[in-house]
């Protein structure tokens, strides 16, 4: 039996035998149930999609993947820089531990601690002049995971947030080395 | 890399496609938009196959030229705002993104964005991207970044933006990106399975005709025979132990050697055709050819994707049934009962091969040898029966869609009509120039559109028993009736979505119903010289053999 091209085959009718196949092998394989191979895999697009509105339901199941996988959470915090509407550099940062402050353009950002010792605390952003507010904020660790929050709506130019004493983002909002973006 | 059997697919291709691969398709594919996927059936198809022919050079370079546009076009957020930020990625909403970014007073000068493209104006000549391409050309950066990673890939747009935007740069982009992707589908889609495939197919054919293999010298007797020698030769590996996988296999090769020689033939007849370099074969090419071969083969996919979905018009079982009669086409004819075969014995040898992977004794005295002496659970009567079964369920569901579309007033409903019941084309043509016509007596009607208003009217209002109009809504509406599935309530027959995935299906459908209709005149023919059951009992002495050569012994 010939295993090797006999000297006449014709070569499109390889490519086109090849591509058929293949082609059909990945139809059949889209198919089946959505994503199996690989369930928490998210494309590009819903990332920047995120990004655009991370309070709608796809930025909320792109923000959940982040947390469980790291990679996807580098390549949202690569993007937030693109949709940044501030960027507090971790040079800039300023912090006693229990009170801290980030300046950047317009945008001031500062954690305010409850009356309650180790419980929680607030994390108030302020735009000096009328714009448009973000809705996420990012903060990247020098070392580390990024960490992402979806921000309240706001129209007074003020947004409030409160955070658990252990929340991730308060951690970091205490960390002189961590950057921030608000998007 | 992972082997993928037959489990998940009737089809039962051995494929290699990597997981990552197929979650990275997957991802993209299943992309969310508004109330449903960001890209159409139509894009993620031609996606498939733009990657299958590995035909991506030029769309690369269209890429170039629209990223390079887009970042000038959109806002801060440049090419990313521009691709992504809307919800669906449609030709209408490139369009409206392009002229709202053009009508700004920043708008640069070199793009203009016309009714249906870009003309983009940079150094060189002018490049035109339509607003219909736009979708495929997303779906494809899509996939680019989310296989590659967005790092590597902004980079290079990066380089490419911060340039001189002439004709070199868009290559040299295109063509770093061409690498990239070469190097990633060499990993996770190889494709020298097939190659071999092609060649070991291309060879028996050879040895058995004494001449070139061509479509012609594949029917019936030939696949067996291939299959049969590959079972009996221990060298075999596991290319070809599948019968339903070899049927298919000989679809596609059937499919590619009858392009390859119409090609050729017009290439011939050509008084100066394209000279080509011995051996080079254009992806382009390929790719074209691949499309009009699937838009026929992705019907049952397309039915469950949206618009079509929102009514059930195909269940599991019958797209099972149906899985392998559209993947063969236009060999349904050819093959008739290689399908046959594929269908009972394919089913038989996916029990065997159950029995032995899961180490179990299997049949009545337990072992996978009884299994393969046992004849097929489904004979080529029943088999035949049930496609002729689902042969006209099919139609009655047609009809069904025949009766969505005449509540909804849509002149479509006279189409499926006149496909199904073609005896009615005459006396319907006398009703459009019957005495209450408009402007009666004119040969061609000067209105067709009020005609076809007026006798779709009158086939919802009309007396079945003197209006042939009425009388094929009346049947139309029987077939609605007896249709229990999801979609087809009589309550929800004028909602937009079921009018739209009416109109979705039945083209659809109606590829299922020839591809059946072919298959059976084919089988009828056949049988009629030699009774199915007498064919199936010589068939059961040779799969016998055969399987017995693969599993006789343990594995």
């Amino acid at each position: 039996m010939t295993e090797t091209r006999s000297p006449d085959t014709d070569p499109f009718a390889e490519a086109l035998f090849v591509a058929s196949s293949l082609s059909c092998d990945l139809r059949h394989r889209l198919l089946r149930p959505a994503r199996e191979a690989d369930p928490g895999r998210i494309a590009f697009s819903e990332a920047a999609q995120c990004m655009a509105d991370p309070g709608s339901p796809v930025g909320r199941q792109v923000l959940e993947a982040a947390r469980r996988r790291p990679e996807i959470g580098s390549a949202l915090a690569m993007l937030a820089q693109r949709f940044a509407l501030a960027d507090m550099p971790a040079v800039a940062a300023a912090s006693d531990g229990t009170y801290a402050i980030r300046q950047a353009g317009d945008f001031l950002m500062r954690v305010e601690q409850s009356l309650q010792i180790g419980g929680p605390a607030y994390l108030v952003i302020q735009r000096a002049v009328e714009g448009t507010m973000p809705r996420l904020v990012v903060g990247i660790p020098e070392a580390g995971s990024p960490v992402m929050h979806v921000l309240p709506e706001s129209e007074d130019g003020t947004i409030q947030l409160l955070l658990e004493a252990e929340a991730a983002l308060l951690q970091l909002l205490r960390d002189p080395d961590c950057r921030f973006l608000l998007a | 890399m992972a082997v993928l059997d037959s489990s998940g697919s009737a089809i039962g291709l051995r494929t290699e496609i990597s997981n990552e691969l197929a979650a990275v398709l997957a991802a993209v594919a299943d992309a969310s938009g508004e109330d449903g996927g960001r890209y159409d059936a139509r894009v993620c198809r031609s996606l498939i196959q733009t990657i299958a022919a590995r035909s991506y050079g030029r769309p690369l370079l269209e890429l170039a030229y629209l990223v390079a546009a887009a970042d000038r076009l959109s806002g801060r957020h440049g090419y990313v705002g521009f691709f992504w930020t809307m919800r669906v990625a449609t030709a209408g909403a490139f369009r409206a993104a392009a002229l709202s970014a053009a009508g700004r007073g920043t708008a640069p000068r070199e793009i203009d964005a016309a009714t249906d493209e870009l003309v983009i104006s940079f150094p060189g000549q002018a490049y035109r991207i339509s607003y219909s391409r736009m979708p495929f050309l997303a779906a494809l950066l899509d996939f680019c970044i989310t296989a590659l990673g967005f790092a590597e890939i902004d980079g290079d747009i990066s380089v490419l933006l911060s340039g001189p935007r002439d004709r070199e740069a868009m290559q040299s982009f295109a063509n770093g990106l061409s690498r990239r992707l070469y190097e990633f589908l060499k990993q996770h889609l190889p494709s020298q399975q097939y190659e071999r495939k092609f060649n070991t197919i291309c060879g028996f054919i050879s040895e058995r005709t004494g001449r070139r293999a061509g479509a012609d010298a594949i029917d019936d007797r030939t696949v067996l025979a291939f299959w049969e020698e590959r079972c009996a030769d221990r060298r075999a590996g596991s290319d070809f132990r599948g019968f339903r996988t070899v049927a298919v296999n000989f679809f596609h090769l059937r499919e590619a050697l009858k392009t390859a020689a119409d090609r050729l033939a017009v290439e011939a007849a050509a008084p100066i055709g394209p000279a080509r370099d011995a051996g080079e074969v254009d992806p382009g090419e390929i790719c074209r050819a691949l499309e009009v071969a699937d838009s026929k083969r992705s019907v049952l996919a397309d039915l469950s994707l949206p618009p079509a979905n929102q009514l059930k018009t195909i269940n599991k079982s019958e797209s099972a049934r149906l899985e392998l009669v559209v993947e063969a086409g236009d060999a349904a004819a050819i093959l008739p009962l290689t399908i046959l075969r594929a269908e009972c014995f394919g089913s038989h040898q996916a029990r065997i091969v159950q029995a032995v992977r899961r180490g179990r004794m299997a049949g009545p005295d337990g072992t996978v040898a009884a299994l393969v002496a046992q004849p097929p659970v489904e004979d080529y009567g029943a088999a035949t029966a049930a496609f002729q079964v689902l042969a006209e369920r099919v139609q009655k569901i047609r009809q069904a869609l025949m009766f969505i579309l005449f509540r909804n007033g849509d002149p479509e409903a006279f189409e499926i009509g006149f496909d199904i019941f073609p005896e009615i084309v005459p006396a319907l043509r006398a009703r459009v120039n019957d005495p209450e016509a408009e402007l009666a007596g004119n040969v061609v009607p000067l209105h067709p559109d009020r005609e076809i208003s007026r006798l779709l009217k009158s086939a919802v209002d009309g007396d079945p028993e003197t209006l042939v109009e009425a009388a094929l809504f009346r049947r139309a509406r029987l077939a609605f009736m007896k249709v229990n599935r999801r979609g087809f309530e009589e309550e929800r027959v004028c909602n937009p979505e079921i009018r739209e995935a009416a109109r979705a299906s039945e083209p659809l459908l109606r590829v299922c119903c020839d591809d059946l209709a072919a298959l059976l005149r084919a089988l009828d023919r056949h049988f009629s010289l030699i009774p199915a059951d007498r064919v199936f009992e010589e068939d059961c002495r040779r799969f016998q053999a055969a399987l017995a050569a693969l599993y006789g012994e343990p594995v």
